[in-house]
């Protein structure tokens, strides 16, 4: 299968600031690409790169075989890109933006204009400036994807959706990826990510950490567990496998799980508790306990 | 021409607030000269009296008749310089700075155009402001001038050559601010040293004009290089210095394109 994107050693500094070091790796014609890390990690340099935004330091970049940096032009052609920040001309209207969006590749398609909006229940009247963050995103989903471009770089873009929202938008991005458009997506949240994606790539402070196949992701499905006792429990009680990164006080005790849920259920069963939280851990945590030692990172 | 369409329309309410300020000011002088003139002698006899710096700062001769119109529009080059370098300074930085500023950068050049074309698109759109301030300059100064012209001859001619002069000048500062824009980190940092570039300048040309032995800094100074009397009373609009205020504009926007080109954008 051909690559769509492929990127070698590439390594961007800001003066003497780590943006990302020597990066790695390609993503392949119709996949659905996860590309995942903390913020701060690297990742909207890396696909600022992609878009010759930002210059690399050294390495590089193709994109559809051509250069990132040597034509930028042609490369921007077909692609669809939503910005983590959502940032327009104020004084447009929502219906003007995308008209001016759209004018950079050609003709207006208005029939595919109105069914994106819809879809995402975007008010196409409003002025940019009265949006809420949520909606603002909205129009950056519609104007990445109004012209149907064979690649789509989506950097954080769920950020201010509802769940609904989100499930919508996930519907037009398979949507589109049936057609045959690949897509690179970049987020925070695992789950998400798990979600949507084939495989991910995983960068922390500028590093890739390595690629995964989405498959051998899902069995490292964490979750981060919180206990408070109504007593004080003096000795360590005894954890499920699969626990980790455990944390303890009299009164409280908290872990990462991994593992069989109903094992964890019933060693938790044998206690007094007076709350329990059970949550997505963020990455960092997750980087933290399981990847800590990987490269020297 | 979609990105020309955007900056005439996102400059329109700027571009009109300038325009009234420029009428405004073109209407106030001339109130100021209706009075003059009915006072007749004793303004001169005031002028007279003024330090004979000051007078050439004004941009008159010593012994000048202030109740000629010639005259006094002469004075108005000062200030139109003024306003014009200040109004093509800034429109030059912040037309292409402001992309980062507002952070639509990342917008409008993850969109299929390439960076030297946008320069050149967003400098047209520039250029075609200041075409409609001092178009807008030269007709309201031509029927105010002429209404208040009693020499038989046409005034009309003298008064476009000055504004003219105000175009080229335009245009190097227009140059100046957008060279600033796109080697300065931001739109703070490059219209502030367009600020600097338009007041150190005009200092520069009081300076000369107060001491007369270092006329030949002059060169250094867009300020001086229209003498407003020779292009009033001599009709004569320096070709030198109008080709030399062509040919530093053309360097800017030859800068701004080799370094806006290769400059890593603000997200």
């Amino acid at each position: 299968m051909k690559n769509v994107i492929e990127i070698e050693n590439l390594t961007k500094y800001y003066g003497k600031a780590r943006g990302i070091v020597d990066v790695s790796f390609s993503v392949a014609e119709g996949e659905i690409f996860g590309f995942i890390g903390p913020n701060g990690a690297g990742k909207s340099t890396t696909i600022r790169i992609l878009l010759n935004l930002i210059y690399p330091t050294s390495g590089g970049a193709r994109v559809f075989g051509r250069d990132c940096v040597k034509d930028g032009y042609e490369i921007r052609r077909d692609v669809g890109y939503l910005p983590s920040e959502v940032f327009y001309y104020d004084d447009m209207k929502v219906l003007e933006l995308l008209k001016y969006s759209a004018s950079f590749y050609g003709r207006v398609d208005m029939q595919r204009l109105r069914y994106l909006a819809e879809v995402m229940e975007l008010d196409l009247g409003r002025k940019i400036d009265d949006l809420s963050y949520g909606n603002k995103k909205k129009v950056g989903i519609v104007q990445g994807l109004l012209h149907r471009p064979s690649l789509i770089i989506l950097d954080e873009p769920t950020g201010g959706l509802d769940p609904l929202m989100q499930q919508r938008f996930f519907g037009l991005i398979r949507e589109e990826n049936r057609r045959g458009a690949t897509v690179l997506f970049s987020s925070h949240i695992l789950p998400e990510v798990q979600k949507l994606c084939s495989r991910v790539g995983i960068i922390r402070e500028g590093k890739m950490l390595r690629v995964e196949e989405i498959g051998s992701m899902r069995d490292t499905a964490y979750k981060k567990i919180r206990l408070e006792f109504r007593e004080e429990v003096p000795e360590a009680p005894e954890l499920p496998e699969g626990a980790g990164d455990v944390q303890r006080s009299p009164r409280e005790l908290a872990f990462l799980f991994r593992g069989d849920i109903n094992e964890a259920f019933k060693s938790i069963a044998r206690f007094d508790l007076r709350n329990a939280v059970i949550e997505e851990p963020d990455l960092e945590e997750i980087f933290l306990h399981y990847y800590g030692g990987e490269d020297g990172v | 021409m979609n990105l020309l369409k955007r900056e005439l329309k996102a400059n329109a309410k700027s571009l009109l607030a300038w325009c009234l300020a420029m009428v405004f000011l073109i209407w106030a002088g001339m109130v100021k000269y209706d009075a003059f003139r009915k006072t007749g002698d004793e303004v001169n006899q005031m002028l007279a009296q003024l330090p004979s710096a000051l007078v050439r700062i004004l941009g008159i001769g010593n012994g000048a008749d202030l109740t000629s119109v010639a005259v006094f529009y002469s004075m108005f080059f000062l200030f139109f310089m003024l306003l014009g370098a200040v109004h093509a300074g800034m429109l030059g930085a912040l037309i292409l700075a402001k992309e980062e500023r507002d952070k639509t950068a990342d917008f409008l050049f993850s969109k299929p155009i390439r960076r030297n074309r946008a320069v050149l698109i967003k400098l047209l759109a520039a250029v075609l402001n200041i075409l409609v301030l001092d178009l807008v300059t030269c007709l309201v100064s031509i029927v105010f001038v002429e209404r208040y012209n009693t020499a038989g001859q046409s005034l009309a001619y003298p008064v476009f050559l000055v504004v003219a002069a105000l175009f080229f000048l335009q245009l190097l500062f227009l140059g100046a601010g957008f060279l600033a824009a796109a080697a300065a980190k931001s739109a703070k940092t490059a219209s502030s040293a367009v600020s600097v570039l338009i007041l150190g300048t005009y200092l520069l040309s009081v300076v000369i004009h107060i001491n007369g032995d270092l006329e030949y800094l002059g060169i250094l100074s867009p300020f001086r290089y229209f003498d407003v009397n020779a292009v009033m009373f001599d009709r004569y609009l320096s070709p030198g210095y109008s080709a030399l205020s062509l040919l530093l504009a053309a360097t800017c926007a030859a800068g701004t394109v080799k370094l806006f080109g290769r400059r890593n954008l603000r997200g």
